[in-house]
């Protein structure tokens, strides 16, 4: 008897420590080589609309978090533009007409035009992230038509999904196993030319927490040093001027 | 001896189960399903905080589309569909128009009816919008959005239930797999947002949407309206289908089947004529929604749908063939056709011509979608009869206008294209010197012509 309760509290422990070692967030970025090599500078940027989408998973099924989803955004944005700051690289927003004359009716057509162009490439893209060395993706230019655009090297796209598992449905993932049994988030940036509107880099962090959600309201802590890190990788801003790994 | 223990096992835990969740099976919960004496409970603030904040997003985003002429248009066609009928409690109708090419429209439960580019550019006149709009509201009025949330709710807590059940009966890992996989197809729509966004996008039951189509009907004939636009209505929704590959269909596309629901509102049509001629008329209704039509083609050209493009631009242009602004969207469509066929070959029409269509889709880009037609023989005629086209088209607007710009900058791009780049610098020369600096284009152009009077040869020069 004693054995095995020895037994379940080393099972615990492990389980705990597996779970703590998963709370990090692992993350993966690929480049063009014009990128890496620094032929291609990223020093001015022009972030599009941040895009970030929450839901909850319960026993009753998807609910919305409506209210969530428009904080996270919000700090996801703030975050991104924070440590792109800190890289040193100027922001400018894609909705700003910047003296070019535009009318907002007219640049909410150019957005949603090339949010529509990104979806349409973010289904190989995906995928094949690889690729992009290749010079497989690409927006067109008709990026350019951003006023934003004139200014900066690259126009800057996050999209975060995360989904909230209810404790009843993890419960109940532990139960007959799969993937139920965690709360996950993921974030992925992609830098397109600004003129040409060539895919030249391409980020994703991923996060699985198993106990609470610290990516809703801790986006700092669970993003910020991989954030840097990738931005480090693809020489972004100051990192230009760092030596390469 | 195993089995039995297993099967006890297994009914025991469903026992324990369905005593812990008793509303999963028992109707001691439901709320009252009468949309007359509907009430509000805690889930339906929820749906209704939710449709708010969708609205809130949609604006936030830039997609609903704010055109001076069509917004009132569509408001007077909205108003007249409500007719005199009294507003159910915590609804607010509000018409809008949603940047999307899908064919599509919703109502959320607060009131809000969208109806995309998508769907206003292949409707022809005011009648079927209005059908459209009859069939929306129907949905408001009846708290379809309200009641069918409660209904997904339910089936995922019973599926859950019966996921555990399974887990732990004998045949327990090929059952508790294909139970989850259903089980995962309720979850990924649910987990878009609340049942109600779900149901409102992609359908709601069949009984929902045939009530919806009958009152539908009666709003149509109550506002003069002949209801034989809704049949129409359908019948056009069912042609255009299989003019692109569509990624996500909309509910109404194939719930209830379009045939049925189209013999329903014919019979009722047939009993129930209304005179409105006006209603009718094709040109009134394409100058009322231009910008929605405009608006759709570019995202058309956005979004790999050049054939949905040069369908829609070809019937502008044929209302009103004096509108270069129509002419060059026309010649813009059949550009970007590049190697493609204005309609789908009889081949790509069959079953296998569209799951290799599907997998073109998810696995090439548009531009490796081109490079592989132009392998072909078919494919670089294809390329030349449209680029033929788009010229005639350009030179077309050019000779009613010879100083609309967009056509010299339309020029440019074919010429580039077919590699004639002292041609293409002439045009994007001529634009630029129109423009003078104020087109949101000018550098992008700027940028075209240095490089093609690089390729072609000629000195560098920018204004």
């Amino acid at each position: 008897m004693i054995l095995k309760l020895r037994l379940l509290a080393i099972l615990c422990a492990a389980g705990f420590l597996t779970v703590n070692a998963r709370a990090t967030t692992p993350s993966w970025s690929y480049e063009n080589p014009k990128v890496s090599s620094g032929e291609f500078q990223i020093r001015n940027v022009c972030m599009m609309p941040v895009e970030g989408k929450l839901s909850r998973v319960t026993m009753k099924g998807g609910q919305g978090m409506s209210n969530e989803s428009d904080n996270w955004t919000a700090a996801l944005e703030s975050m991104v533009e924070a440590h792109l700051k800190t890289a040193s690289v100027q922001i400018v927003q894609a909705t700003d007409p910047m003296a070019s004359g535009a009318s907002d009716e007219e640049i909410r057509q150019v957005i949603v035009q090339l949010n529509q162009k990104y979806e349409d490439v973010a289904n190989q893209l995906n995928r094949h992230p690889k690729d992009i060395k290749k010079s497989r993706f690409t927006l067109g230019d008709d990026a350019a038509l951003l006023p934003c655009a004139a200014k900066s090297d690259v126009l800057v796209f996050v999209q975060g999904e995360g989904q909230v598992t209810s404790g009843g449905k993890k419960a109940m993932g532990m139960l007959v196993g799969g993937r139920g049994n965690v709360s996950e988030a993921t974030l992925v940036l992609t830098m397109a030319d600004a003129k040409t509107g060539e895919i030249l880099a391409f980020a994703r962090l991923m996060n699985a927490e198993s106990f609470g959600e610290k990516f809703v309201d801790q986006t700092e802590s669970v993003y910020g040093k991989a954030l840097d890190k990738q931005f480090e990788r693809l020489r972004v801003g100051m990192y230009l001027d760092k030596k390469k790994h | 001896m195993h089995q039995r223990i297993a099967c006890l096992k297994c009914v025991t835990l469903a026992l324990v189960v369905l005593v812990t969740f008793p509303g999963a099976v028992t109707h001691t919960q439901e709320p009252d399903k009468s949309a007359a004496d509907f009430h509000f409970t805690d889930v339906d603030n929820q749906v209704l905080h939710d449709s708010n904040a969708i609205d809130q997003q949609y604006l936030k985003k830039g997609l609903v589309l704010q055109d001076p002429q069509l917004q009132p248009y569509l408001d007077s066609i909205g108003k007249r569909i409500i007719g005199n009928r009294p507003i159910p409690d915590q609804v607010a109708f509000k018409f809008m128009v949603l940047r999307d090419p899908m064919v599509q429209a919703f109502a959320l439960p607060n009131g809000s009816v969208y109806v995309t580019t998508g769907l206003l550019s292949l409707l022809e006149n005011e009648s079927q919008l209005a059908a459209v709009l009859g069939h929306e509201t129907a949905h408001v009025f009846k708290r379809h959005g309200y009641l069918e949330n409660r209904s997904i709710r339910k089936k995922a807590l019973t599926l859950n239930i019966i996921q555990i059940v399974a887990a732990a009966a004998p045949t327990g890992p090929n059952l508790a797999q294909s139970v989850q996989i259903f089980g995962a197809a309720v979850q990924l729509g649910a987990a878009v947002s609340s049942g109600i966004i779900v149901a409102s996008v992609f359908g709601y039951s069949r009984e929902m949407e045939h009530q919806a189509d009958s009152d539908g009907l009666i709003a149509l004939s109550n506002a003069s309206y002949d209801p034989g636009a809704m049949a129409r209505t359908f019948e056009l929704l069912d042609q255009d289908s299989s003019l692109e590959y569509e990624p996500i269909q909309g509910f109404y596309r194939d719930h209830p089947k379009l045939t049925e629901r189209r013999e329903f509102a014919l019979q009722y049509a047939a009993t129930h004529k209304t005179d409105r001629p006006e209603a009718d008329d094709k040109k009134t209704y394409a100058e009322n929604v231009s910008a929605a039509i405009c608006s759709e083609i570019q995202l058309d050209l956005s979004s790999r749908r050049e054939r949905t493009a040069v369908d829609r631009a070809s019937k502008l242009n044929a209302m009103f063939p004096d509108n270069p602004k129509y002419e060059v969207l026309l010649a813009d469509s059949y550009r970007a056709l590049g190697a493609k066929t204005k309609l789908p070959s009889p081949e790509e029409r069959t079953r296998h011509g569209q799951a290799e269509h599907r997998k073109e889709y998810f696995s090439m880009t548009s531009e490796e979608e081109q490079k592989r037609l132009l392998e072909k023989a078919e494919g670089q005629a294809d390329l030349r009869d449209n680029e033929a086209t788009a010229e005639q088209l350009y030179k077309s607007a050019l000779q009613n206008n010879p100083n609309y710009a967009d056509a010299h900058r339309g020029l440019g791009f074919l010429f580039e294209q077919e590699g004639k780049y002292s041609d293409a610098a002439t045009e994007y020369q001529s634009y630029l010197s129109m423009v003078a600096g104020t087109s949101m284009d000018h550098l992008r152009i700027e940028r075209r012509l240095a490089a093609v009077q690089k390729l072609s040869g000629a000195p560098t020069h920018i204004r």
